[in-house]
């Protein structure tokens, strides 16, 4: 019973160590961005930059401290979204049934047979729109699990007793939804849109890595990356920093994730 | 009789040649404390055990440390012993990798999910049988006779048999590796009475053909006094008292099962008032000091409060016990319950007509309901009796409005909203309020759906006996029966004419199961209520209904006043019934211990 609140605590650290990144990054490395061509490429270790630098002389570390924000805000912004239509959607799915219910199951099956990020390449790169382009193509291909996910969950508590009660009662079917049934599904809502983050910060840098995304010169770990790839040999660090973020923050949201919705289900089977 | 027999059993017990199962000095403790405190209990073979108690009471708990089967972050410590083969339980549940399955077996209580969903039900008997026969499909046929299933059932899945053959070919199962001991976990509470008393014969006969120990686990105090040599009650994790089932039922020495017993509805009459007893079974780890009992017992002292009494015998026979400090005299407990008064079935003007209802839920199968027709009285109480599938439930969602029928009419005599028509009491209290919301909010949203203010919850919750401040609470604080009483609140605050309460006592403790149905009585009478008492259990439909109505496959087989039918049913149907209820044997249909008066 104790083992598990090891891992919130494990995740909050980086996920602390972020945030104050993602709100402050212009005070804790203003001069991220700076350019230094002269210098070019330096291993890491090397004097006042202990990751050394890449190509254009920037130094690794601050460009990985300001490349926070644009890994972690898109992809909050497309949970949010994609969860903010999956609720919408997937309870007028569930409650309404009948063709409603079909319209929009047949949406989400339509949606989901399609591959995401190539997807998303294609339209963000059609439309040329840039970082919020991405995150609102982003938001609707991310939309038919989490419309998928409420839908089944209304579906569920629909036929619980206290439910039937409340229809007994005679109370509207709005007052069912948002009184009654939503609060109930809550829970797992928020421990998805978790784990949604996780796999937006993903599919975001994969973006940015093929060239989408971001714009030129805006700090980006999924863009550090595809531009460390030359540097391999000369500065590995310009790699290894924007893969090892990528790699623990999506892994600590994860887990984080996880615990919430295994937090979640502990509580409904106690009830 | 049957205490003779087993005072045999116990001298011989204690030669050397028969020590059957036994356990000394078990404890369960769970991650929040102690769930079974220092229980010893024996099982000599071919001797029934049963182990009474309510939701909590550790029974569960018992058997699954007796088969080293206890959940994640429970453990055990006590000395188990078979024959001549002693486990220390503390040594881990592996310690007795060796005893399970061969020597001891264990029935669970639900078919459905105990059996592989994806094997045949031959090849889950062959999994338990020894190597050798493994392959047999003769000895498979063997053992599928021995618990009168036909020889296809070994090519079937368990989802194309019925709750009572699923449960046979369970018991063919856990009886492959021929143990010494069975332990039966609730094995019939899933079931049908008249399913229950099958498969309770079925196990009676194989026990006493296989000379077999039977370690039977049960809420159920008719099973427990019908089938068990002797009885074991437990509460709180802790044995209170144990002695033949005749002696612990008929002259019980422990307030508790006193109680236990006065509690349980009588069959043969209606009485004015169920005597229950006083609030809820509690949490064995929140019992600090003291008989765990004090709290609801009226005899407790400041003794009872402080030091815990120890099981020790009472009487002259060494199996009767008691954990008590103040045990009660061998007649003290029989409670001359005053029977109610009879009254005339008055022809009350309708207060809703039922005519000729069909309701089917798909083609292929037969109709849930086929041409129903019934009448309830403007405050009268009305009883539907009948098992699984008899159609009941469906009858009450579609007066209700959750369901409509097919054809056929429902009249109501009076207008206004459904909500003031009728309101639904349901079985399972936990799921039938919303987790996410206050007792003051639920019951606030249901008086305004009447047309009622919110300044009437205090007077609300004062009506279903709950103190004002519940209002706060959210379900998931409350137990069972304060949950059941916030249902009824709650179905009673748009002021209905009709209160249907659908098995409203049935997932309720024995203990607790009384104090709803006085309540139930007490707001009839008081409210000018209509009331339809669906249930499955005859002794409750005949302290809360005047006129009953059987039903069976969908169709009111028996109709009539509820005194007439249940002192002489007509029909087959309802005569099985009455005949199937467990500790009321045909022809002695009186309450445990009025028998010998």
């Amino acid at each position: 019973m104790k083992r598990p609140q090891l891992t919130p605590v494990l995740c909050a650290i980086p996920l602390a160590a972020v945030a104050i990144c993602v709100v402050g990054a212009q005070w804790i490395v203003p001069d991220a961005t700076k350019q230094d061509i002269l210098l070019g490429v330096t291993p890491a270790g090397s004097p006042g930059h202990r990751f050394g630098t890449d190509q254009l002389g920037r130094d690794v570390l601050q460009l990985g401290i300001a490349g926070a924000r644009s890994a972690v805000v898109g992809p909050i912004f497309i949970a949010l979204g994609s969860m903010l239509l999956g609720v919408l959607l997937g309870s007028l799915a569930g409650y309404l049934g009948g063709w409603v219910d079909l319209l929009l199951t047949k949406y989400a099956d339509l949606l989901l047979a399609l591959p995401t990020t190539l997807i998303a390449l294609v339209v963000a790169g059609l439309i040329d729109g840039g970082y919020w382009v991405t995150v609102l193509v982003l938001v609707v291909l991310f939309s038919p699990t989490d419309i998928r996910l409420i839908r089944g969950s209304v579906l569920a508590q629909s036929s619980r007793p206290y439910i039937e009660s409340a229809k007994v009662l005679g109370l509207g079917k709005g007052r069912i939804m948002f009184r009654h049934i939503l609060p109930n599904v809550m829970p797992v809502a928020l421990a998805t849109m978790l784990l949604n983050v996780a796999f937006a910060l993903v599919a975001m840098s994969s973006l940015s890595f093929l060239g989408l995304g971001v714009g030129p010169g805006v700090p980006d770990w999924g863009r550090q990356l595809s531009d460390g790839r030359d540097l391999l040999g000369r500065n590995s660090a310009a790699v290894i920093v924007p893969g090892v973020l990528i790699i623990v923050i999506a892994a600590a949201i994860n887990l984080l994730g996880d615990w919430m919705q295994e937090r979640f289900e502990q509580r409904a089977r106690q009830r | 009789m049957s205490a003779i027999h087993d005072m045999d059993r116990y001298r011989h017990g204690n030669g050397p040649s028969q020590h059957g199962l036994s356990v000394r000095d078990l404890t369960v403790t769970g991650p929040a404390g102690p769930i079974v405190t220092h229980m010893d209990l024996t099982v000599w073979p071919g001797q029934t055990v049963a182990l009474v108690g309510e939701s909590g009471s550790g029974k569960s708990m018992t058997a699954k440390a007796m088969t080293g089967l206890l959940p994640r972050g429970v453990t055990a410590t006590g000395i188990v012993r078979l024959d001549d083969t002693e486990v220390n339980l503390a040594h881990g549940p592996d310690a007795l990798a060796g005893l399970r399955g061969k020597h001891i077996s264990l029935l669970l209580q639900n078919p459905f999910t105990s059996l592989s969903p994806v094997h045949r039900c031959g090849d889950q008997i062959g999994a338990a049988l020894r190597p050798s026969l493994r392959r047999s499909s003769d000895e498979i046929q063997r053992r599928l006779q021995e618990v009168d299933l036909p020889a296809r059932v070994a090519r079937q899945y368990p989802f194309e048999l019925s709750g009572g053959m699923r449960q046979r070919v369970a018991l063919a199962a856990s009886l492959a590796s021929d143990p010494e001991v069975l332990i039966g976990d609730e094995p019939t509470t899933a079931l049908d009475v008249t399913t229950q008393r099958e498969v309770l014969d079925l196990l009676a006969r194989i026990q006493r053909e296989r000379s077999m120990a039977l370690l039977l686990i049960t809420h159920d105090l008719g099973v427990a006094r019908e089938r068990a040599d002797r009885i074991l009650v437990m509460y709180a994790g802790r044995l209170m008292e144990t002695g033949t089932g005749v002696d612990v039922f008929v002259s019980p020495r422990h307030p508790y099962t006193a109680g236990l017993r006065n509690s349980d509805p009588p069959l043969d009459r209606r009485v004015a008032r169920l005597p229950a007893v006083p609030g809820s079974v509690p949490r064995p780890w929140d019992i600090k000091a003291g008989c765990a009992f004090a709290p609801r017992c009226d005899r407790a002292d400041d003794r009872c409060f402080a030091v815990e009494p120890e099981l020790s015998g009472v009487g002259f026979e060494p199996i009767n016990q008691v954990a008590c400090w103040k045990p009660l005299a061998t007649n003290e407990a029989r409670i001359a319950e005053p029977a109610a008064p009879v009254t005339d079935v008055i022809n009350v003007a309708p207060l809703v007509s039922i005519t000729q209802l069909v309701k089917r839920f798909n083609h292929d199968s037969p109709p849930a309901l086929a041409s129903v027709s019934m009448v309830i009285g403007a405050g009268e109480a009305v009883g539907v009796v009948g098992e699984s599938g008899s159609g009941k439930t469906t009858l009450a969602r579609i007066l209700i409005g959750l369901e409509h029928a097919n054809s056929g009419t429902v009249d109501w005599s009076i207008t206004g909203p459904p909500a003031t028509r009728a309101q639904i009491v349901f079985q399972d209290p936990t799921s039938a309020l919303n987790p996410a919301m206050t007792i003051g909010a639920a019951l606030t949203e249901a008086l305004r759906a009447g047309g009622r203010d919110n300044s009437e919850m205090p007077e609300l919750l004062d009506l279903v006996g709950l103190p004002a401040g519940y209002a706060r609470r959210r379900p998931s604080s409350l137990s069972g029966g304060e949950q059941q009483r916030v249902a009824i609140a709650r179905a009673l605050a748009p002021n209905p004419k009709l209160l249907i309460c659908d098995e409203p006592v049935s997932s309720l403790d024995v203990s607790v199961q009384a104090q709803i149905l006085n309540l139930l009585n007490e707001l009839v009478e008081r409210l000018g209520l209509a009331l339809l008492f669906i249930t499955h259990d005859l002794a409750v439909v005949r302290q809360m209904a005047r006129r009953i109505y059987v039903m069976s496959n969908g169709a009111v087989v028996e109709s009539g006043d509820t005194e007439a039918i249940l002192t002489s049913p007509q029909h087959a149907y309802t005569r099985t019934l009455f005949a199937s209820v467990p500790g009321r044997r045909a022809g002695s249909a009186g309450r445990p211990g009025e028998l010998d008066e």
